[in-house]
């Protein structure tokens, strides 16, 4: 309305109608006129006046007349009757029919102008009172007042949508809840503060109305606020407790402790009633394995079958079915199920939550969770849930694949050291005097490999290749072999091909570890001197290194059927003071520590 | 219910004042009568007066000089001066100085009444106009209001504290900028009721409820600060993509991501890379140094490997002490080299209490036929074979198998 005031002049006397218009532009206002009614109201009809001055008497029809159609065209444009003084009578019934006010010809221009500035001024203040008044009405959130004695006395559209019985301010429960202190009585302040209605939560601004005993009531809808803060409370603590579980997957020391462990956990998380975890069996039943919160009576209650025979199988039995989370947000009025009504409405359940333990694809289980708040479980926790059951059926898959692993690892290298024995031994039965010096020599070379921080897998060579280093001398006769007195230089070749013969029979063999080689060079020695290549150094493996001092070692410090024992002594004098001489210095002092340290002592040998 | 306005007449002549009394209480007023200036002063001083009907000449004071002592008192009672031919002049320059208008002795008894009518009406406007006022001035969130050329007509309190460059730059205010079409579309009828828009705008996220007056040819923009809101949000989308200890993608997330760039791979046969890899005896730092000192483990690792990675690609935690790159636009060779970089970055590390600590890489790249579950089982059989083959080393594996 900033615009320039339009004023519309209807006189039949075009002097009149002429000055006036003047005077009006020099006012200011932007001025059209008329000398007839039917002019005057093609006038309003084209444009709209803030004003229209009409003379009373008109050639054509009825100052009256034209007044109520322009009101008829333009509803806001107010009236002003010009008219002279023998019709004072019809001017005051003027007013009563609408028009603004009169004035009496001859009047003063200055009364004019004045009731001119008061009806547009009156214009003025009623928009002003219509965009101030939308301020409530389109306000999108509720705005209420209410007088001292705390009866409402205005509500804008949202309230009113909001809270559409709202009359008073009662005690209790709702949106005027226990307002009195803000309200009338001593010193009305601003203050702020929280109400529930409904689910709803709000933030309510009071502010006392200046000049006036009333208290406008602005609320702010903060519910989803408060639900993402207590939303974000709790997943934060469901994280920190799946964290939890996730560093116990890596310390578990079985499938229960872990279950149990995983229960605990999760019933300590707010408003959780009871946490159950629930394994597939073969026949589709679910055993429940681990819980808490729940006693072992409602346990078995819970028990239930996961395949598709059940269809009433429960919130579980449906999540082993179909391999997917289901939540209940309302479980004592869900029709799905039923049968679970008594039994949640008997230990205030409200809502559960069971996700499948899923391995490979493969649901191995179900782990399930009972709120006794409605709705507890929202997509976010639950997909959080479903990945602590995926951590979980993982953690338990490779705990059962470890087992089975170490457990087939074992048979796997129990029956290689069988048929190793087993061919140690046959050997041995050739050669009765030398009964367990394998067995001794297995012993004692692996223990050196160990000493030595060779890497286990090299140190079950040594174990293997020490049961077998002498196997060639299955093809030596078992009478030189037992000869108690000294060999001839046939004998004593005969004796020396059992490295070779032992390379032949083992070299086709599959084993981890170079077995044959080791066997075939156990008797070289570094500086060449040994038999069968007369080797280097640089020649000879590691292995072979380890079993030569473990031989010589052996065969020194026990007793043999031709000679008596030569003795521990003797032998260590042997390897030290060929070290680095015949025999590698590292294997030779590892030897050495094991026996001054006590650390070592073969089987069965006192 | 509303009260009865009351009305102040101020003559020294008796019968006058009487007569007047009379008959603005038949016409529904409250009247009150004083027969001097000083008896108007303290009445006006003692009640509210919607109008005084003040004689010009009084005996002690002025009739205008008590007009203006009375509007001292209340603002917003109004005054019409009455008056006779003589004193004409004054009366007209009385209404200049605040009257609401004059008349002339002896007047018109219905011209005084529109008068009083039209002044009375005045001042209920004024207060109409006051108490609304304050809807808007007391509201606690911000208001803005608009005119059809885009002017801002109006800002309560609340949105000059907020957004105090606002009145003068109108449109162009980062918090309305972009808002000009759905403006300009509520004013022009195409859309009905309110629009919501949600804008960030420094550390603050607010909810602009936009809708258009008619009844005043307006654009009216309420404002609420949706910050905390939106923060919790944003802290749960955190919490659900990123892994808690290492701040790296957590496994959903990853999969997510791997879902996508797989896709990309397969439509525009970019190459992608995979690279799993798990830092050797971690069990056994957990074992010896305790959790606190295995977690600083995984976080100096993630660490390091993000400092060594380019930034389009992913780290993730895959779960335990396993981890995940991503990296799209890589081919098994070059995923190769990056991943021996991290390999060396990793064993060459001098970690806290643990000294030293190595990791295991199984590589595989996108091929054609390739899956999301295939290109994960071949990169988890590299990380073995990797593991098989001694630790702290990177192997591939593409679809022919491991390289020769």
């Amino acid at each position: 309305m900033k615009n320039i005031p339009k004023v519309l002049v209807v006189d039949d006397d075009a002097n009149l109608r002429k000055t006036l218009s003047d005077i009006l532009r020099i006012k200011g206002y932007e001025v059209a006129s008329a000398g007839t009614g039917t002019d005057g109201i093609a006038e309003a009809q084209r444009t709209f006046f803030n004003v229209a001055l009409i003379d009373l008497k008109l050639p054509d029809m009825s100052g009256l007349e034209v007044m109520g159609r322009i009101k008829l065209i333009t509803p806001l444009t107010e009236a002003i009757i010009l008219t002279g003084h023998g019709a004072l009578d019809t001017a005051i019934e003027a007013t009563n029919k609408g028009a603004y006010s009169y004035l009496l010809k001859p009047y003063d221009i200055d009364d004019l102008l004045l009731h001119i500035r008061h009806v547009i001024e009156l214009q003025r203040s009623q928009q002003e009172i219509v965009r101030l008044a939308s301020f409530p009405q389109v306000d999108p959130n509720p705005v209420i007042e209410v007088d001292a004695s705390g009866e409402v006395t205005y509500r804008n559209p949202a309230a009113e949508l909001l809270f559409p019985e709202l009359v008073q301010a009662r005690p209790g429960d709702g949106v005027l809840a226990d307002i009195r202190g803000a309200l009338g009585d001593g010193e009305r302040k601003r203050s702020v503060r929280e109400v529930r209605v409904g689910d709803a939560t709000f933030e309510q601004f009071f502010y006392p109305v200046p000049d006036s005993d009333l208290t406008r009531i602005y609320m702010l809808d903060i519910t989803e606020r408060e639900k993402h803060e207590a939303r974000l409370n709790r997943i934060n603590l469901l994280l920190l407790t799946i964290r939890k579980i996730n560093e116990y997957l890596l310390v578990a020391d079985s499938q229960e402790a872990l279950y149990r462990f995983v229960c605990e956990a999760l019933k300590g998380l707010e408003d959780i009633a009871g946490v159950v975890i629930g394994i597939k069996l073969p026949d589709y039943m679910l055993k429940m394995v681990a819980w808490a919160g729940f006693s072992d009576a409602m346990v078995s209650a819970l028990d239930v079958r996961g395949d598709a025979t059940a269809p009433a199988g429960g919130i579980m039995g449906l999540a082993a079915r179909e391999g997917r989370s289901i939540v209940i947000a309302d479980i004592q009025n869900d029709a799905r199920f039923a049968p679970l009504h008594e039994m949640a409405q008997e230990w205030q359940l409200k809502s559960a939550a069971a996700v499948p333990l899923v391995a490979e694809g493969e649901a191995i289980g179900v782990l399930a969770m009972y709120s006794t708040q409605r709705d507890a479980f929202d997509q976010q926790i639950t997909s959080f849930l479903a990945d602590a059951a995926t951590d979980l059926a993982i953690g338990v898959r490779s705990q059962r694949l470890r087992s089975k692993l170490e457990a087939t690892l074992g048979s796997l290298r129990k029956s290689l050291y069988g048929t190793v024995e087993a061919v140690a031994r046959m050997v041995e039965t050739r050669d009765p005097y030398t009964a367990g010096h394998e067995r001794r020599v297995a012993q004692l070379s692996s223990t050196i490999g160990k000493e030595m921080g060779l890497r286990e897998r090299q140190i079950e060579g040594l174990r293997v290749t020490g049961y077998l280093h002498d196997i060639g001398k299955i093809a030596v006769p078992a009478e030189i072999l037992s000869k108690p007195v000294k060999l001839t230089e046939i004998e004593f070749a005969m004796i020396r091909s059992h490295s070779k013969i032992g390379y032949d029979i083992l070299k086709d063999m599959e084993f981890p570890w170079p077995v044959a080689q080791a066997v075939l060079q156990h008797h070289e020695r570094l500086d060449g001197s040994g038999y069968p290549a007369a080797l280097n150094a640089g020649d000879i493996i590691l292995e072979a290194r380890v079993l030569m001092v473990a031989d010589v070692v052996e065969a020194m410090a026990t007793h043999r059927p031709y000679r008596a024992s030569l003795g521990l002594e003797a032998a260590i004098g042997e390897i030290n003071s060929n070290r680095g001489k015949l025999y590698d210095p590292d294997v030779v002092d590892a030897c050495v520590r094991l026996f001054a340290e006590h650390r070592f002592a073969f089987d069965g040998v006192k | 219910m509303k009260e009865k306005e009351r009305i102040l007449v101020v003559d020294d002549d008796q019968h006058l004042r009487k007569t007047l009394a009379d008959i603005l209480r038949v016409k529904g007023y409250e009247p009150v009568v004083a027969a001097s200036g000083g008896e108007a002063i303290a009445a006006a001083k003692q009640e509210l007066f919607a109008l005084a009907l003040i004689d010009l000449k009084l005996p002690d004071v002025g009739g205008i000089e008590v007009m203006a002592r009375i509007k001292a008192i209340s603002p917003l009672t109004e005054a019409i001066i009455l008056t006779g031919h003589a004193s004409m002049d004054s009366a007209i320059e009385a209404t200049g100085q605040g009257a609401f208008s004059y008349l002339l002795k002896p007047y018109q008894m219905e011209e005084l009444l529109l008068a009083i009518r039209h002044a009375v009406e005045r001042k209920q406007a004024q207060e109409e106009i006051l108490r609304l006022a304050s809807f808007p001035r007391l509201l606690p969130n911000p208001v803005i209001e608009f005119d059809a050329t885009g002017r801002v007509t109006y800002l309560n309190p609340a949105a000059e504290r907020l957004f105090p460059g606002l009145a003068a730059a109108g449109l162009s205010h980062p918090l309305l900028q972009g808002l000009a079409s759905s403006i300009a579309s509520l004013q022009q009828g195409k859309q009905q009721g309110e629009v919501v828009h949600e804008v960030p705008l420094d550390e603050e996220t607010y909810e602009l409820h936009i809708s258009y007056v008619h009844e005043a040819d307006l654009v009216r923009i309420y404002v609420l600060v949706v910050t905390q809101r939106k923060r919790a949000e944003a802290e749960i989308h955190h919490l659900a993509t990123t892994d808690s200890l290492t701040g790296v993608a957590n496994r959903r997330e990853f999969v997510r991501i791997l879902e996508s760039e797989v896709v990309r791979a397969k439509r525009y046969a970019v190459p992608l890379s995979l690279v799993m890899y798990d830092v050797d005896y971690f069990k056994r730092v957990n074992d010896t140094f305790g959790h606190a000192v295995g977690d600083g483990v995984l976080q100096a690792v993630t660490t390091l490997v993000k400092d060594n990675i380019r930034t389009t690609d992913v780290a993730a935690r895959w779960g335990g002490e396993e981890f995940m790159v991503l990296m799209p636009q890589c081919d098994l060779r070059s995923a190769r080299d990056a991943a021996e970089k991290l390999r060396l970055a990793i064993c060459r590390h001098p970690f806290e209490t643990v000294t030293e600590l190595t990791a295991s890489f199984g590589i595989a790249a996108f091929e054609p036929g390739d899956d999301l579950n295939s290109l994960l089982k071949r990169a988890d059989d590299a990380l073995y074979l990797a593991k098989e083959n001694g630790r702290n080393r990177v192997e591939t594996i593409s679809k022919a198998g491991p390289p020769k």
